[in-house]
């Protein structure tokens, strides 16, 4: 990759891509080959960008499309997805962040569905319903009603994890 | 009062370490683990090693004496391959910067069609090339040796009928396994992908019509 790629186009965004990481893996070696995967990615693609859309919108896409579609490597079994929810003892070893409530959080998020965890986290990095629409190709009425029940369900969620 | 969790996101990480990007190393040479990538990479070297075999198979069969035979083994596996290039064209197509629906249905229907032609293809293949062989072999100074033996050849000397009804048979029965081999040999290696990406697909689906 042209360092200067990622340094520049990249980089500057690599916020939107580790909180999104996170959220589709449960250990820092998963976290950083998705990391990695996600910035092939980009670097792959960018010719393609059209600036029909912005590039945070487009680093977004590319970034879920990779999430969701990561075959993890094992070494014995054939390749698989990733998607398998995650066993309790697992979860609780998410100690990136020092903040005590995202970690609660994180191990919320990581017990949604794989849609449901782009939705939750499109809203929460304050995309509004027509991008989370663009990015997912899901339809913007729907997105509203469907973030509330999973908001709801966080909630509740968090409240059993923190007691 | 605790926090909402829009709260919590947006103060969680600020000064915090967790943004903070991971080395990468050695991008421009990794491998991508991506599951379009894999079909993609998969079906570049079947073409390579199918076309690799037409050349030699066809050569050798030609070299034992059956060129004709082996013009024809050769054009299968060429066809075969030509096909491959045509499902790696479309797949090549698919790209990563569309919305994740799309990205997703177009790989679904992707995969669908490439397992439905490939079942058809394996379908006559396989019965095709197993025909061909032996009905060949089956006129060879060595074969009319072993089927005189047994009582299979006719007045002239040449096969008897059961020898074609026999290679028919079992054409017929490896065109029932063919497809079915492939089927269950596509299962094994990528069923969970299959069934998690269908069911991705759906929940995607669901949603879309609520």
């Amino acid at each position: 990759m042209g360092s200067d790629f990622y340094t520049t186009q990249i980089l500057p965004y690599a916020g939107i891509i580790i909180k999104i990481c996170r959220a589709y893996t449960n250990n820092q070696e998963d976290f950083e080959d998705y990391y990695q995967e996600v910035c092939l990615q980009i670097w792959r693609s960018h010719e393609r960008f059209n600036h029909n859309c912005a590039w945070t919108t487009w680093i977004y896409k590319i970034a879920f499309n990779v999430c969701l579609t990561y075959l993890k490597r094992q070494t014995r079994s054939p390749l698989t997805f990733t998607s398998d929810p995650l066993p309790e003892q697992v979860m609780s070893d998410i100690q990136f962040v020092q903040d005590e409530s995202v970690r609660y959080l994180y191990k919320a998020i990581h017990q949604l569905s794989e849609i449901d965890r782009a939705l939750i986290l499109l809203y929460l990095e304050q995309q509004s319903n027509q991008v989370i629409a663009e990015i997912l190709g899901l339809t913007a009425n729907n997105i509203g009603v469907r973030i509330s029940r999973i908001k709801h369900r966080l909630n509740k969620l968090l409240h059993n994890l923190e007691t | 009062m605790r926090k909402s969790i829009e709260d919590i996101w947006q103060s969680g990480f600020i000064d915090d370490m967790a943004l903070i990007a991971p080395k990468v190393n050695n991008l421009y040479a990794m491998k991508s683990q991506n599951l379009v990538d894999k079909f993609e990479s998969l079906f570049a070297a079947n073409q390579k090693a199918v076309l690799f075999a037409a050349m030699v198979i066809g050569s050798a069969v030609a070299y034992v004496g059956a060129p004709f035979v082996g013009a024809i083994i050769a054009a299968m596996l060429t066809g075969l391959v030509m096909v491959g290039h045509g499902q790696l064209k479309k797949l090549s197509k698919i790209s990563k910067d569309q919305s994740s629906f799309e990205y997703l249905n177009e790989f679904d229907i992707w995969l669908d069609n490439a397992i439905a032609q490939y079942t058809q293809i394996y379908r006559f293949f396989y019965p095709a090339l197993f025909a061909i062989c032996t009905a060949r072999y089956a006129y060879s100074d060595s074969a009319i040796g072993v089927l005189t033996q047994l009582d299979m050849v006719n007045s002239n000397g040449m096969p008897s009928f059961t020898v074609y009804a026999v290679i028919g048979l079992i054409s017929l029965i490896l065109g029932v396994a063919g497809a079915r081999i492939y089927r269950a040999d596509v299962t094994m290696v990528y069923g969970s992908e299959i069934k998690k990406l269908k069911a991705l697909l759906n929940e995607m689906k669901a949603l879309r019509e609520d």
